[in-house]
């Protein structure tokens, strides 16, 4: 009993004399640690905001790009083309071409896209180009204004490249692509 | 009495405290705990803030994607509907005019849904002038929950001609069953197929090509597919080779078994070299009866050559071996048919048409002659043509070589080449065989076969994307 309770007080003795400068390097060491990570997390909810509008600009990027490549899918003929504008006969759900509402039946229209500075314009005119309304933006904070592409050329395109560089606060502009065949042209089949 | 003793009253408990402390202190148990939860939490928290963020952002990249899929699903059920039109059959009831027909439910592509509806029209409902009738075909396309819904007019035009022409119109070469190129063997122009079509082993087709439907074009081992005769790169890919039905009606030989030009050898048509080394119908050509040759067969051997001037002949067996040659008298049209194997009294595995060391069959000279092979085949009984070590069928390409056999194997071996249009239930080239377009291969008429008009072919002409979702009527939104 006595030899135990010896034992006991010799293990104590030996702790006692470690257990400060352990703690001191724990909590060192933990403090290093947590703080550490507190940055980081930190860090990570700070640019949350930065990430979710770059999220944002891309979600709106990508929307103008398919209601663009959707409109073009449809086409029929372009009469102008550049890399920055582009006209082009194709069905519009509308009640008219000039001045009319939204909905209804698919029409031929002709649709005029227009991309100065950092915005791209969208205007609606009749198919031979007369009557064209009120130019309306569907994009904005554009690196680029040259958007559109063309495969085999210019002047007789069957394929029509889009490409939407949007600014970037702090970074290289985001870019995103997309690209049509054009399903109406005159004695063209349908493409995939 | 020692001092401590006389402090022990106050001493003993601090004592007793610092002890104590010193046990806490010594304890590691109570910091590790909240430690690691609290690095653990933090942890956390940052990848939670990593993983939302990338989560939204890839869910406009996942939905892009489903759009995109379901629209080319939607498409696939366009197609789907127009493959039945253009094969002369209408995909439900009704299919009368101007009445809707579906929901049809299409063959799924990528995991996708596909339903269509057709309507047929006529008049100024079809919006393009030159047109007889159209059809208005609205299909939806579901991928992962996106929908979306196209429209698409198609039309057939006045000015295509529903005539069913020869067999050869579109390709020079036509196989019931399947094609395979191997070792070098080449086709130079336009191949058919009602089945698959393989290359292997530096083959190479030289022209269009198109397999049957549900059916595959596959190039091993750098065999390759031009579009031009002249195997000029680039390469095609061969996944795009358009599907479509091919049919080669069966020979109609008619009288011809009877009522023929057999009687000609050999007083007419006459032999140059060794008479002895060639034998028509159980007999040499110097009168000997032979067992080389049986009823209605032709063997010609050993540099001997058999020139051909009447019109209509009528074989069971043709052999040419040893520089042998076949040869077509000038300005002729000949037409030999190849009875079937019940009436030629053959069993399964004939070879009707055996071309071998260094044959000829081609003309004496002169642009019109015109040469065609029938072979009646048999549906039960498998027969074979078989085209073997540096035989040639040809002459001048602009020469009407055709070899018309839809219900026997052809094989083309060794060296052999072929000049003009072939249609077999299953070609075969190997070892360096080639096959070469005829100029005029394509106005080639089968002799007493009417083909069948062709089902009129529609042809896309206004395509428009609908509200997504299906409405009624089925063109409504769009």
């Amino acid at each position: 009993m006595a030899r135990a309770r010896k034992a006991v007080a010799a293990l104590r003795r030996e702790e006692r004399g470690l257990t400060l400068i352990e703690l001191l390097v724990a909590a060192s060491l933990g403090l290093l640690v947590v703080g550490g990570a507190m940055t980081m997390f930190l860090s990570a909810v700070r640019s949350d905001p930065r990430t979710a509008a770059k999220v944002s600009a891309i979600q709106q990027a990508r929307f103008t790009v398919e209601r663009i490549a959707r409109e073009l899918r449809q086409g029929s003929e372009v009469p102008a083309s550049s890399s920055s504008h582009l006209e082009i006969v194709t069905y519009v759900k509308t009640t008219g071409c000039s001045g009319g509402e939204a909905g209804g039946e698919s029409i031929a229209c002709r649709v005029i896209y227009d991309c100065e500075g950092d915005t791209c314009t969208r205007a609606v005119a009749e198919p031979d180009g007369s009557g064209a309304g009120a130019a309306i933006t569907v994009a904005t904070d554009l690196a680029a204004a040259g958007v559109f592409s063309y495969e085999p050329d210019e002047e007789e395109p069957t394929y029509v490249g889009i490409e939407l560089a949007v600014a970037n606060e702090g970074g290289d502009p985001i870019v995103l692509s997309d690209g049509v065949a054009l399903r109406n042209l005159p004695g063209e089949e349908e493409e995939a | 009495m020692r001092p401590s003793r006389l402090l022990n009253p106050i001493a003993a408990p601090v004592r007793q405290t610092v002890r104590r402390l010193r046990a806490r202190f010594a304890s590691e148990a109570g910091f590790a705990v909240p430690t690691v939860m609290l690095m653990t939490v933090a942890g956390l928290g940052i990848a939670s803030v990593g993983i939302m963020t990338s989560i939204q952002g890839q869910s406009g990249t996942v939905r892009d994607q489903g759009s995109k899929t379901a629209l080319a699903v939607a498409e696939s059920g366009v197609s789907q509907a127009m493959l039945f039109y253009n094969r002369g059959v209408a995909p439900c009831t009704p299919a009368t005019e101007g009445e809707w027909c579906g929901p049809v439910t299409g063959m799924s592509v990528n995991g996708g849904e596909v339903t269509y509806w057709t309507r047929l029209a006529s008049g100024e409902e079809c919006e393009v002038g030159n047109e007889v009738e159209c059809v208005e075909i609205v299909s939806t396309g579901t991928v992962n929950g996106v929908t979306r819904r196209v429209d698409v007019m198609a039309s057939t035009l006045s000015d295509e001609g529903s005539t069913g022409g020869g067999p050869f119109v579109s390709a020079g070469v036509l196989s019931k069953e399947t094609i395979t190129l191997n070792s070098n063997s080449k086709i130079h122009t336009g191949t058919s197929t009602n089945g698959d079509f393989e290359l292997e082993s530096n083959a190479q087709q030289c022209g269009p090509a198109s397999v049957g439907i549900g059916k595959k074009m596959t190039l091993g081992g750098n065999s390759d597919w031009y579009g031009n005769a002249d195997c000029d790169p680039p390469d095609l890919d061969p996944s795009e080779a358009p599907q479509q039905e091919l049919t080669l009606p069966a020979v109609n030989q008619g009288d011809a078994a009877t009522n023929n030009d057999n009687d000609r050898f050999f007083a007419l048509d006459t032999i140059s070299g060794p008479k002895s080394d060639v034998c028509w119908n159980g007999k040499k050509g110097n009168g000997q009866s032979t067992s080389d040759c049986g009823t209605r067969e032709l063997r010609i051997v050993s540099n001997s050559a058999v020139t051909l001037g009447g019109s209509v002949y009528s074989f069971c067996k043709l052999t040419l071996d040893s520089n042998a040659n076949l040869f077509i008298e000038e300005g002729a049209n000949v037409t030999i048919y190849f009875d079937s194997p019940e009436n030629c009294g053959y069993s399964s595995g004939v070879t009707q048409l055996d071309l071998r060391s260094n044959s000829r069959i081609t003309s004496v000279d002169g642009d019109s002659t015109s040469v065609a092979f029938l072979f009646v085949g048999s549906e039960t009984r498998q027969t074979r043509i078989q085209l073997n070590s540096n035989t040639d069928v040809d002459g001048p390409c602009d020469l009407n070589f055709v070899i018309y056999a839809p219900l026997t194997d052809i094989d083309l071996d060794s060296n052999s080449h072929f000049c003009g249009a072939m249609a077999g239930k299953s070609i075969h080239l190997d070892s360096d065989a080639e096959i070469w377009s005829s100029s005029n291969t394509d106005s080639f008429e089968l002799p007493g076969v009417e083909i069948p008009e062709t089902a009129a072919h529609y042809t896309p002409y206004r395509f428009v994307e609908c509200v997504a979702g299906a409405a009624s009527p089925p063109d409504a939104g769009c």
